[in-house]
């Protein structure tokens, strides 16, 4: 699998990003900086790393979305490329309509950095194949615009055609208001297109895959994204 | 030229996080009569247009294609000639 890591100027989850793919999935990994172009051949999986792109000016993700290498990506996107935006990059995608709706600042103002339940929603999607449908895994969030927001005809079209994969839940699975402390619409922490190549979510998956950080819950996100990949495409048990 | 100043603010039943907080502090403060408040976004453009209505259609296509997120915000502007 032949992965790309985004560079924005801001961008700060970059090297978590590229490490994860190339240290620990060992798999061949670039870093491809905003200004820069590709092929849609050129890579299989494109990440949207976190951070504060562009200084998170005008909006979080609009000027990001609005760079030279977001042609690239719209190319990708169209050729059925698995697309991750993590963070910032969730927020790029849905300033750059790859993504349906948009996001507000956090509901109390606050930079909320903190290991948070998720639940998985989906889990028959290229990203989500080893996980379990319901399962509650813990990953680590670190957003001041988190608060996704979208007219309530998408928050119906993303609830029936089972496009939300990740809600803010407690330990049990249960999606209560408590657990979730951006404010987001029906608990919404990550979204997939409708044609399922492109994943947006709050959460930094890239932090939580491996055993020196003691927490591993976010490694399956991308070695689901291997299997698709590689063609052992694996579904929701 | 034409110097164009862009209002952007929340639409109407997005949440106004901002907005309500400094309405609490209005409120903690003794502003009794200020009932509500509502944050936004404050833009100067220049636009070199030649006229009035030139300028307006380009205004509308810079905020509907980069000022503005449609999704969560609404928009309003003015125009004003400013002597070369």
């Amino acid at each position: 699998m032949r992965c790309a890591v985004i560079k924005f100027a801001g961008t700060s989850g970059d090297g978590d990003c590229y490490h994860i793919c190339k240290n620990i999935l060992g798999q061949p990994t670039e870093y491809v900086f905003h200004k820069k172009t590709f092929a849609p051949q050129d890579f299989d999986l494109i990440i949207l790393p976190g951070g504060a792109s562009h200084g998170d000016y005008l909006r979080p993700g609009a000027l990001a979305a609005r760079s030279k290498v977001m042609n690239s990506i719209l190319d990708a996107a169209k050729a059925q490329k698995c697309i991750l935006g993590i963070g910032n990059g969730f927020q790029i995608l849905l300033e750059a309509g790859l993504l349906p709706g948009a996001v507000l600042i956090n509901k109390n103002l606050k930079f909320h950095c903190d290991d948070v339940f998720f639940r998985v929603e989906n889990s028959d999607t290229p990203f989500t194949g080893l996980y379990k449908k319901g399962e509650v895994i813990r990953l680590n969030l670190a957003c001041k615009y988190g608060n996704y927001y979208a007219d309530s005809e998408t928050i119906e079209q993303l609830k029936t055609k089972n496009k939300i994969i990740l809600t803010y839940c407690d330990e049990n699975g249960n999606p209560i208001k408590e657990a979730n402390p951006v404010g987001s619409l029906e608990n919404i922490a990550g979204i997939i297109n409708s044609e399922g190549n492109i994943l947006g979510l709050m959460p930094h998956p890239e932090r939580c895959a491996e055993e020196i950080l003691g927490n591993t819950d976010g490694l399956r996100i991308f070695k689901s994204i291997l299997q698709y990949v590689e063609g052992g495409k694996v579904r929701g048990r | 030229m034409f110097l164009v100043k862009v209002y952007t603010f929340p639409k109407t039943g997005v949440l106004d996080p901002q907005g309500s907080a400094i309405k609490a502090a209005v409120s903690s403060s003794g502003f009794e009569r200020v009932k509500d408040v509502q944050t936004g976004k404050y833009y100067e453009v220049r636009i070199d247009a030649g006229d009035k209505a030139k300028t307006q259609e380009i205004v509308k296509e810079l905020c509907q294609n980069i000022l503005v997120n449609p999704v969560i915000e609404d928009y309003e502007f003015e125009i004003m000639e400013e002597q070369a």
